[in-house]
């Protein structure tokens, strides 16, 4: 995936966010409200860019925000909030 | 959640929250602006037309003779205004036509403020905010052509020479299409940018 949708990745975000603990994919993929190939191809971009850790330590696979994850959220906030402030007539 | 974390959450919720304020302060000066303009448009083009009109049916009237408008000055008045009030109306009502999407900005942002308000939201409400920030500076393009009409028919009248009055009214045109245009480009160009960058840094 090159361009991923910036939407799905504030959703992805914020589901994991508002959560606060890791979950499982299955619940993930529920909130998210995305096809299984979808979710999975920004599961595997959230991974690999180091936003969402793996927990495969317990019986489940567990996927939660990274700290960079998290740092990445807030900086979605605070570009949307900024942008929204910059804007002029 | 830790009491840091939980910190964390009413920092970004407040920050959102902030955003959907600034983005309702937004949303009713841009309706302010759109109505203030409408109305500004349908009256210069009823100026403008009511001058052209006066112009036009004189050209008329003294070429075909016609005792219709020398013989009655109160009905030729009454016709030229008519024609200038028709063409305000239209005017008004084609601009009218043409409305931002305002309702669709204002049910966005009372949704936002009736929950929680999330990142995605904030990104539909920045997107909705930008597009119709951008349909209002486009709506320059089309004062352009009425400055130039303005300036051709003062030209025009006043200086009494109607080459010297459409070359004027093409400059000026052209220079208020430019300005808008540049400035829709600009903004265009500087958020598409702005968003691209911030994709990549995540």
């Amino acid at each position: 995936m090159e361009k991923p949708d910036l939407y799905v990745l504030a959703r992805f975000l914020d589901t994991l966010y508002k959560n606060g603990q890791p979950m499982k994919k299955t619940n993930i993929q529920m909130r998210m409200g995305l096809n299984y190939s979808r979710f999975s191809e920004y599961l595997d971009w959230l991974l690999a860019h180091g936003l969402v850790f793996k927990d495969d330590t317990g019986d489940v696979e567990l996927y939660g925000l990274s700290p960079r994850g998290l740092d990445s959220y807030h900086r979605l906030v605070d570009w949307i909030r900024d942008t929204m402030h910059d804007m002029k007539i | 959640m830790s009491s840091d974390s939980e910190e964390a959450a009413q920092s970004a919720n407040a920050k959102l929250d902030g955003m959907v304020q600034d983005a309702e302060e937004l949303c009713a000066f841009m309706k302010r602006k759109h109505d203030g303009e409408t109305r500004a448009a349908a009256v210069s083009v009823g100026a403008v037309a009511w001058l052209a009109a006066l112009f036009g049916l004189g050209v008329i009237s003294s070429a075909v003779s016609s005792p219709i408008f020398f013989g009655d000055p109160a009905g030729f008045f009454v016709a030229v205004t008519a024609i200038a009030v028709a063409c305000a109306v239209s005017t008004y009502a084609l601009r009218r036509r043409r409305r931002l999407p305002f309702a669709e900005l204002n049910s966005l942002v009372n949704k936002m403020k009736e929950g929680k308000a999330s990142p995605e939201d904030g990104l539909r409400l920045v997107d909705s905010v930008h597009e119709a920030m951008l349909a209002l500076k486009k709506g320059k393009v089309d004062d352009a052509f009425w400055y130039g009409a303005v300036a051709f028919f003062l030209v025009g009248l006043f200086g009494k020479n109607v080459a010297v009055g459409l070359l004027t009214g093409v400059i000026v045109y052209l220079y208020f299409r430019h300005e808008a245009l540049g400035e829709y480009e600009n903004e265009s160009r500087r958020y598409e940018e702005s968003k691209r960058d911030f994709a990549q840094s995540l």
